[in-house]
């Protein structure tokens, strides 16, 4: 098994605030990798220093054996790392058919758009009638399925989701949790925050407990459901 | 009426480029482009240079200037305006105004050699000669292809920015920056792409618009000001309605001249572009969103308190009183008493600019409400009553300046900018341009003042007069600035969310401070008045209040001694130096402004970095033969300046 | 128990079709700390924004002091002794940390101040700061100071506009353990009727309340917590009730599995 993407002692400051501290963390290929923890522990910063929105103090970040930390968020995202960021990762005033049309910036060399947006629908077919609408206008649920259509179309090597079920009605999260599922099955590496912790345990082969910036539990999950890190991390200590 | 309808269509038509590639790169890349109106008169001259000047067919200067120079010109700025994106947008509305300035001298010292050269004639690109529309309506080619040419590059941007690649994805830059980054767009291709796109816009629209009212330096930016009103129309991100705003405004403008032709509209059209700017502002208020042109948060820079350098100016000042008009000739004093004066203005721009984060191109226009105002008092009751003079001036401007400030505090950064400088222009247009307010080009005399029994009519009794008001105004200043109000305005400008709910009411202090500032820059231009005895227009015009803004920013805008040296710009343009220093002397600000707008205490603590980097290199160089290992003992620390 | 200071009846906030806060109430007591958490999306921000001012509720009201505030501005709640804190620094980084202190001082006197009253002022911040150890870094400017001792500053201003109520937004966000530690032995001192800062007008401690994602600290400090997920109140109670709670530990860790 080797590491698609490994975090080596990043650490991230906002001005005088520290987000992350000497945070270690490998995504094998191939798996789904979850980050735990709760609000504030700094997992959306670590989504965000990998795909170089954040630029880290200290440490590496290493995609396929090559560094890169001091890349910027496009030439990260062309390289396959595909990030879906915290609250509906679309563009609102654009059609949804245009917004999957992006999808080919991150491919590369020449790419059909029609095909990439076929293929994107095939996933979420829900979305053909509404491809001549603006995004914006979309469901809030519909709104995630096309960011993570637009991802899913891009040709990615690893997947970074944050929090896809935010705000949204338990069936459509259900519904979005399926789609997982079945693209790891089919061998894309993932890298997702979730607040359902149970649903995250779930889905994910590793999982990482983050707190206050640092990384305070690793594990599979069904060791990490039944030790104290994670309840720690989550309602503090002493939890009867 | 019809011809007016199409001389409307035409003018508008212009307009309409201009505004389009004003939104353009505004709404792609966050930068408000204020330097648009001297990047047209630029290319226009370049184009005259190529096809009249040096005889090349107009088949190839059209080619040359749309797809090499106007785009390479584009490519510069862009790189210019990345540079700054991790920069407050002070900074880059200062430095744009630079890039303004740049450009109009550079067309001053490059194209215009002769007084006589100050205005051209360029011939159309079309054909000449004109075609019947009615019986007695006439279009000439030249009008109805500038409108065609418009529509079908107004068309054509929408064409590109709906159906195309490109276009889908400079949208998506403007609607989520950082998303576009997350989807492998490169923001920076996008934004070259608009400033490549808008700087062709913007020769085009200066080569049409110099077909039309000739190549004349101190028009051409100006008319070029006309569409910042539709620009702002379409709240800078909508093409569609820039392009509408543009025609209806031509059309305005040209209906209004067949109506008031004769009489007191004559004035109105040529300011109601600038009126309608400041309108304009005024009514979307708040729903005008500010387009962040930076990924990252930029915080404001802590400015430690400068005490030795009050101190030092404080005793150079004195010196200066005690010695000046013994030491120097006549004329000198002369030219340092007036150099105070522009001091004095001076300072309200650092106390605006500088301590409350606002950028005011009007001060010059307040100054200018000061020195009309005394200049009348004392003409009509005598110079008895020149105190009397200031204090009117100082009473108009106080109003006034709530006039404009009321409504534009409730604007932030680059519209409080927009609305300083529509003010400005409209002041310019309307009422210094009143020869019964102004006395016309001449202007009004002011040949005597009193205070009391002592008579400001020798250069020593001028010198001293507005060396002591000086003082006043620095004392005062610095009391603002280290008070209760500065620490109120310091909190504003910090962190305005947490200054609101301590409760600190913020518009009052504001605008306080705004009025108090117009006051004294009137009475700077009441000193202004008498020192040189003849109060002209011109030296209170829009164009004055961006030079004082630019020398104040190289000066230090967060300084006192920004004024000093901002004084100090205004002594060698009135010493008899040589021609020379005088002509490049704009160039040379415009580049400085430019160079070091991101170094809030402007250029003397550049000189002190640079200073104290060498010294601190020679000391551990003399260091090094005797105990090699004292290198590293100087701290980081050691080389910061400590001021 | 006497009278709550602060009290939030029935507040329902919608956002079109979102129910962000759906009948939810909430007390504070006149002394000690209250705390608020919830897990990601719960509603805490918005309640919190209700309670400063900011948002406006779809129902329900606000009663502070036995009158009812639902409709005032921030400022006029901060003027009648409510001061807030933010979950981001909100510091005025180019001044002292005493100015700091000093201008919030200011801001909170009716009027502004002139003359003789500056010293009043300059003795509340000389004791403030004194309270929470400040006095190292009290010439230095906020904006360059790491988040800990910002947080203090923060605190410390929050201090001299002479509160009955501290509401404070996740005060420990940004803060590693260190300095949560420091934070929060300060802030109960200073939340001590017996320990705390007094002011001319006699006002003593005043009364807290906390949203906080780090629930150690806020079962560590709080008297009374409430607890929302989706919007709605799960719990409330003291630290021992709530955390054996099971709707809590559901809220926190997803359903327990089987």
């Amino acid at each position: 098994m080797t590491a698609l993407l490994e975090l080596d002692g990043v650490s991230v400051s906002y001005g005088s605030m520290k987000a992350l501290s000497d945070v270690s963390l490998v995504v094998p290929e191939g798996c789904v990798v979850a980050l735990l923890g709760p609000n504030g522990a700094g997992k959306t910063t670590t989504l965000r220093t990998i795909s170089g929105l954040v630029r880290p103090e200290r440490g590496h970040i290493r995609f396929r054996g090559r560094s890169i930390d001091r890349l910027a968020p496009h030439r990260v995202s062309s390289l396959g790392i595909l990030h879906v960021p915290e609250g509906r990762g679309i563009f609102r005033s654009l059609t949804v058919a245009e917004n999957l049309e992006m999808a080919t910036y991150a491919l590369r060399g020449a790419a059909d758009s029609r095909s990439v947006v076929e293929q994107a629908l095939d996933m979420f077919p829900a979305l053909r009638d509404r491809l001549r609408q603006a995004a914006g206008t979309l469901s809030g649920g519909e709104q995630q399925m096309l960011a993570m259509a637009r991802a899913f179309a891009a040709g990615p090597e690893l997947i970074m989701l944050d929090e896809i079920s935010m705000g949204l009605a338990p069936k459509i999260t259900e519904q979005l949790f399926d789609t997982i599922r079945t693209a790891a099955a089919s061998g894309v590496s993932m890298l997702l925050i979730e607040q359902y912790v149970d649903a995250a345990l779930e889905l994910a082969d590793y999982c990482y407990v983050l707190e206050k910036g640092r990384v305070v539990g690793v594990g599979q999950p069904e060791d990490l459901r039944d030790s104290d890190a994670l309840a720690a991390a989550y309602l503090g200590a002493g939890v009867a | 009426m019809l011809q007016f309808i199409v001389l409307g269509l035409f003018a508008g038509s212009i307009y309409a480029l201009a505004s389009l590639g004003i939104v353009l790169t505004y709404k792609t890349t966050g930068v408000f482009n204020f330097a648009y109106g001297g990047i047209a008169m630029f290319c226009a001259y370049v184009f005259w240079q190529l096809r009249d000047g040096w005889g090349l067919d107009q088949w190839i200067a059209i080619p040359l200037l749309l797809l090499v120079i106007a785009p390479l010109l584009g490519l510069i700025l862009e790189l210019l305006f990345r540079l700054l994106s991790q920069q407050s947008a002070e900074v880059q509305i200062v430095v744009c105004l630079g890039v303004l300035a740049f450009f109009t001298t550079i067309v001053n010292l490059v194209f215009v050699r002769h007084p006589d050269d100050s205005v051209r004639n360029l011939s159309t690109v079309f054909s000449h000669g004109s075609f019947g529309l009615t019986s007695n309506v006439s279009v000439t080619w030249n009008e109805a292809g500038t409108f065609i040419l418009a529509i079908v590059m107004g068309l054509g941007l929408y064409a590109m920015q709906r159906w195309t690649r490109l276009g889908t994805a400079m949208r998506a830059v403007v609607d989520n920056r950082d998303l576009a980054g997350l989807i492998a767009v490169n923001a920076r291709t996008i934004g070259r792409a608009a400033w490549i796109i808008s700087t062709v816009f913007a020769a085009v629209a200066g080569v049409l618009l110099s077909v039309q009212e000739n190549l004349v330096t101190y028009v051409l930016p100006f008319l070029v000001i006309y569409s910042f009103a539709p620009a702002v129309f379409g709240r800078l991100t909508n093409l569609g309605l820039a392009f509408a705003g543009s025609l209806t405004l031509g059309l305005t403008i040209n209906i209004l001249q067949k109506y008031g032709s004769s009489g007191s509209l004559a004035k109105f059209e040529t300011s109601l572009p600038y009126l309608a700017l400041f309108v304009l502002l005024v009514v979307y208020g708040k729903r005008l969103t500010e387009v962040k042109s930076s990924l990252r948060a930029t915080t404001s820079r802590a400015v430690a308190d400068p005490w030795r350098g009050y101190v030092v100016g404080a005793v150079a000042l004195i010196l200066a009183l005690v010695l000046g008009p013994q030491v120097f000739a006549d004329s000198t004093v002369g030219a340092l008493a007036q150099a105070m004066a522009y001091g004095v203005v001076a300072i309200t721009v650092v106390v605006l600019t500088g301590w409350t984060g606002q950028i005011s191109i009007a001060q010059m226009s307040f100054a200018g409400v000061g020195a009309f105002t005394t200049a009348h008092t004392v003409a009509s009751l005598g110079a008895l009553y020149f105190p009397l003079g200031v204090l009117f001036g100082i009473l108009i401007a106080v109003p006034v300046s709530l006039l404009v400030g009321i409504p534009s505090l409730r604007l932030s950064g680059l519209f409080l900018a927009l609305a300083t400088m529509a003010f400005a222009l409209v002041m310019d247009s309307i009422v210094f341009a009143s020869a019964s307010i102004s006395g016309g080009l001449t202007g009004l005399d002011l040949t005597e003042a009193k205070l009391g029994p002592i008579s400001f009519d020798t250069a020593t009794s001028q010198y001293y007069l507005c060396a002591v008001a000086l003082g006043v105004t620095g004392l005062f200043a610095l009391w603002l600035r280290h008070g209760p109000v500065g620490r109120r305005l310091q909190m504003v400008r910090d962190s305005p969310n947490a200054a609101a709910t301590l409760g600190a009411s913020l518009t009052v202090t504001k605008l306080a401070v705004f009025a108090a500032c117009a006051a004294i820059a009137a009475v700077g231009g009441a000193l202004l008045a008498v020192t040189q005895q003849t109060v002209i227009p011109a030296n209170f015009s829009f164009d004055t209040s961006l030079q004082l803004l630019l020398v104040v920013v190289i000066g230090g805008r967060t300084l006192i001694s920004g004024a000093v040296i901002a004084a100090g710009f205004y002594v060698v343009r009135l010493l008899p130096v040589p021609a020379t220093v005088n002509k490049y002397l704009p160039l040379g600000i415009a580049l400085a402004v430019i160079a070091i707008a991101q170094e809030p205490d402007g250029i003397g603590r550049v000189m002190l970095n640079q200073f104290q980097k060498s010294a601190a290199l020679l000391y551990r160089i003399g260091r090094r033969p005797r105990t090699p290992v004292a290198g590293r003992t100087s701290s980081p620390q050691a080389v910061r300046p400590s001021v | 128990m006497s009278e709550p200071l602060l009290t939030a009846s029935g507040i329902t906030v919608r956002f079109g079709g979102l129910v962000a806060n759906d009948n939810i109430d909430l007390e504070v007591a006149p002394v000690g700390i209250t705390g608020l958490i919830g897990p990601n999306g719960a509603g805490k921000t918005t309640l919190f924004n209700v309670l400063t001012g900011l948002n406006r509720p779809t129902s329900g009201s606000v009663a502070y002091d036995g009158q009812d505030i639902s409709r005032w501005s921030p400022h006029r709640r901060a003027r009648a002794g409510m001061s807030r804190t933010f979950q981001r620094l909100e510091l005025f980084g180019g001044m002292t940390v005493r100015d700091n202190l000093l201008a919030a001082w200011e801001a909170s006197i009716p009027g502004g101040v002139m003359g003789r009253r500056q010293s009043e002022g300059r003795q509340l911040v000389d004791e403030v700061i004194a309270r929470l150890q400040l006095g190292a870094v009290a010439g230095r400017q906020t904006g360059e100071l790491p988040t800990g001792i910002g947080r203090m500053v923060e605190l410390g201003r929050a201090l001299c506009t002479r509160p009955r109520l501290l509401l404070l937004d996740e005060p420990s966000s940004g803060l590693d353990a260190k300095e949560t530690a420091h934070f929060k032995e300060i802030l109960v001192e200073v939340t001590d009727p017996e320990q705390a800062v007094q002011s001319e007008d006699g006002r003593g401690a005043p009364a807290v309340l906390m949203v906080e994602h780090d629930v150690r600290l806020v079962m560590d400090v709080c008297r009374m917590i409430t607890v929302l997920d989706f919007g709605k109140r799960i719990a409330c109670g003291a630290p021992d009730e709530v955390r054996n709670d099971p709707a809590v530990i559901a809220a926190y860790l997803g359903e327990p599995a089987a």
